[in-house]
């Protein structure tokens, strides 16, 4: 049990299924997922938590689900946070450089940082991440450590992702109330990004995108800085209501008329098709529903938050820098077709993403939807490896890239 | 008639036509400071005698012998017609006239119009208020329906709230009497709100000029509410409220706005933080409206965070302003009536002057007829022989306004899922008016 390497958890509540990730690292960084734990989640809306005993119960089961697979005793986890009222957004901070002979210290790219960190939030908003994309020296970008060259004045480029305290710190309670320490909050979009993309796709520049029950969170990543991050609280549970109102059906109906019948494209091949929808109570053959309309229902639904997402990403930087093309991953990633839509909205090339650089079970690994819980152990695993943190240190600063 | 003995000197006036309209007034004098001139209008002396309103004005008892329109709009319109000179007298001399009615019986659907016309006549703005029936009351929903399209065509600006709508807010253990109290409460708020917007000295003011500039012409394309808000962070919780607000479409009507009229009212401790955060609050909300502010103090306020939004869609540019007709007597507008063709061929009467429109682009008046009353094959007849004539305006300019509070399903109870306007909880198809068949 005490073994050398720490237990890495992430735990992800989110709006259909609550996911337990264990996991370990060795000296060299490389993550071992160890067993997955997951629970349908019952008490959640949107990513935010509605039903605090429904949700309690379901973290438990997850919790114990995953100590069962991995054999382990979980004592503390990374927690995952998402919903509407995370936000990123990018700053600037400037500092000039304070010592008579223009010799760029680790103080001022420090003192900028803490510039670009210094933002009006929104009433009672607190900052989750705060992520360098780059360092200018008056006006020219430098190499990763300044330190050392003259100039006149630091310029710290940051990615900014906040959100609510409040509603950050609700999850954090759930869990404490099981008698289970949190380490740290992270962002999903983060730990996404960090579950499926290899240090090359981030060189060339990758757009991350979890389309999970009741949000989407999505990560623009390029080297090792965020361009752009953000959530939307749309997600599969949208496109289920959408079929309910659409094909006046109830939601668990349409819910598995998704699963069995869905798709994000509307092809020639569905026209004038029906789809039987069962038998009803008495036995009597039940209705049927056109598959164009359930296609097209969807795909409007799914094209229009992938041009939510291309509208925010192109705020200040731009698409085509994702060189690597789009990952999808969470539950509606499954969806037939998704793939080709993102590919037609984004002009990139599109993938379901699967989890990468991890070793563990195969299978487990190649489910889009467990992606933010690996990542959330595996954040963990970076940010423990970056203790202990001196004061003055770049890291300090930009904890989560190195 | 029931004979006014208060003299009438204020520049905006309520009149309350039929029952229902009473109802909205009484309920406006209740959360409204004294000093409103209202008059309650009905054919049926029963309900004058109970009414709550200071001025009454009796409709043709001559023709409907005191029982009342009794459902039949034709009863009310001859009633309203036949008392034409009662209505201007209390119009006479006001700015604004609020004519405000429940649509769909015999007295709210056939007087309003009437009503409205004629103070339209006496030289003031009119601005009509008025609820349609619930689905179920077939009948009465073809008469509102009739009554809306007349109404447009006397009255400066048009606001109808359906029942329906107000129904959807609530469930089916709702008592009907708490029904309409909130509806009539509802109303009352908004008008309210408009009533201080336009009669109060403004901090920041806002004069019937902007009113007027932003509803000529546009009748029913324009909507507006009214909000109240109370506490620490009452800015925020006003903004809220009218983003979700049932008469503003829940919203989209902010959402698709082109120019927003905002009118904020405050006791002493109106801050000025406040107005500039319920701006952000709303400008966030609806993106591309540009926004008209005014502000009033009222010691009465004091506490409270009084909000009117009239929200007018982009598009339709206002016609140039024409000169300010000074009211007429009655003894003029007399005599101007039968060139316009309104009176003399009374309600079953089939003249039409075909020379309206060409007639109200001459004067440049302000005061364009009133469409004429016709029946359903009068206007036929009337279409077909105008089909080749250029129109002033494209047909389809009118908008309806949707009644319709937008289906959200699952997420009916969770907060607004709001980006630029537009609520995405709603299906996506909906949104893109996608028909499935």
């Amino acid at each position: 049990m005490f073994s050398e390497a720490p237990l890495l958890v992430g735990l992800e509540i989110g709006t259909s299924k609550i996911c337990a990730a264990v996991g370990e690292e060795n000296d060299r960084g490389e993550f071992t997922l160890l067993g997955i734990g997951q629970a349908r989640s019952r008490g959640v809306r949107k990513g935010e938590i509605v039903d605090r005993a429904k949700a309690t119960e379901d973290v438990r089961t997850a919790l114990a689900n995953a100590e069962e697979q991995a054999g382990v005793t979980i004592g503390n986890l990374f927690l995952g946070v998402t919903g509407r009222h995370v936000e990123g957004f990018n700053n600037i901070g400037m500092h000039p450089v304070a010592s008579d002979d223009r010799l760029v210290t680790s103080q001022d790219i420090a003192d900028a940082a803490a510039n670009a960190k210094a933002i009006t939030l929104p009433a009672e908003h607190t900052i989750l991440h705060t992520i360098r994309q780059r360092v200018c020296i008056d006006g020219e970008e430098v190499a990763d450590d300044p330190v050392g060259m003259l100039g006149h004045k630091v310029e710290a480029h940051v990615h900014v992702i906040h959100g609510s305290a409040l509603r950050i710190q609700n999850p954090v309670n759930l869990v404490k109330a099981l008698s289970i320490e949190v380490n740290h909050s992270v962002f999903n979009g983060l730990a996404n990004a960090q579950a499926v993309l290899t240090p090359e796709d981030k060189e060339n520049g990758a757009l991350v995108i979890d389309i999970g029950g009741g949000t989407t969170e999505f990560v623009f990543q390029q080297g090792q800085a965020i361009r752009q991050s953000g959530v939307f609280a749309l997600g599969g549970d949208h496109i289920s209501n959408d079929i309910a109102i659409g094909l006046k059906l109830n939601l668990g109906v349409a819910e598995n008329l998704k699963v069995a019948h869905g798709s994000a494209l509307v092809d020639a091949s569905c026209h004038g098709r029906r789809i039987p929808i069962g038998e009803n109570e008495h036995g009597l053959p039940g209705r049927e529903v056109s598959l164009e309309h359930l296609r097209r229902i969807m795909a409007v639904r799914i094209q229009e938050l992938f041009e939510l997402i291309a509208e925010r990403c192109s705020e200040g930087c731009f698409l085509d820098e994702a060189r690597a093309g789009v990952f999808l991953c969470g539950g509606s990633a499954h969806i037939p077709g998704i793939e080709t839509l993102a590919q037609r909205v984004f002009h990139l090339p599109a993938t379901v993403a699967t989890c990468r650089n991890i070793t563990g079970n195969a299978a487990t690994l190649a489910h889009p939807e467990f992606a933010t819980a690996i990542g959330i152990a595996r954040y963990g695993g970076m940010r423990l490896r970056g203790k202990p943190r001196q004061r003055f240190n770049l890291r300090d600063v930009f904890p989560f890239f190195r | 008639m029931i004979p006014n003995d208060v003299p009438l000197t204020a520049p905006i006036r309520f009149i309350a036509v039929g029952h229902a309209g009473a109802q909205i007034i009484a309920a406006l004098r209740k959360s409204a400071p004294a000093g409103i001139e209202c008059a309650h209008a009905d054919t049926n002396p029963d309900a004058l005698k109970a009414s709550p309103l200071p001025h009454r004005l009796m409709l043709g008892n001559s023709v409907n012998h005191g029982l009342g329109a009794g459902g039949d709009p034709d009863l009310g319109r001859q009633s309203a017609e036949e008392d034409l000179p009662v209505i201007r007298r209390f119009a006479a001399g006001a700015r604004i006239i609020f004519v405000v009615a429940g649509l769909g019986g015999g007295t709210g659907s056939g007087a309003a119009p009437v009503v409205a016309r004629a103070a339209r006549e006496s030289g003031a703005l009119v601005l009509v208020i008025a609820t349609t029936p619930f689905d179920f009351e077939r009948r009465r929903v073809t008469y509102a329906a009739e009554a809306i399209e007349r109404l447009k065509a006397a009255a400066d600006a048009v606001l109808a709230v359906s029942n329906q709508r107000v129904r959807r807010m609530h469930d089916d253990q709702t008592h009907p009497h708490e029904l309409y109290r909130f509806a009539n409460d509802l109303l009352a708020q908004t008008l309210c709100g408009l009533w201080r917007l336009l009669g109060s000295p403004g901090l920041i003011p806002l004069d019937f000029g902007h009113v007027e500039r932003l509803l000529r012409g546009r009748h029913s394309e324009s909507a507006f509410a009214a909000v109240e808000a109370t506490g620490g962070n009452r800015a925020h919780a006003a903004a809220e409220q009218l983003l979700t607000h049932p008469f503003l479409d829940t919203g989209a009507a902010l959402g698709a706005a082109g120019e927003v009229l905002l009118s904020v009212a405050g006791g002493d401790d109106l801050q000025i933080g406040e107005v500039e955060r319920l701006l952000e609050a709303l400008q966030s909300g609806c993106p591309q409206a540009e926004f008209i502010v005014g502000a009033t103090v009222d010691p009465a306020l004091t506490g409270k965070l009084h909000v009117t939004a009239i929200a007018v869609r982009p598009g339709t540019a206002a016609p140039p302003v024409a000169p300010r007709h000074e009211p007429v007597s009655d003894t003029e507008s007399d005599s101007r009536l039968p060139r316009s063709g309104i009176s003399g061929s009374g309600f079953g009467g089939e003249v039409f002057p075909g020379s309206t429109e060409s007639s109200a682009a001459a004067t440049g008046s302000r005061l364009v007829p009133p469409a004429p009353d016709l029946n359903a094959e009068q206007r036929q007849r009337v279409l077909k022989g105008q089909r080749n004539k250029p129109s002033r305006r494209k047909p389809d300019s009118q908008m309806v306004m949707n009644f319709d509070i937008a289906q959200r399903g699952r997420f009916d109870n969770t907060e607004r899922n709001r980006h630029k306007g537009v609520d995405l909880d709603v299906p996506t198809y909906l949104r893109l008016g996608i028909v499935l068949n």
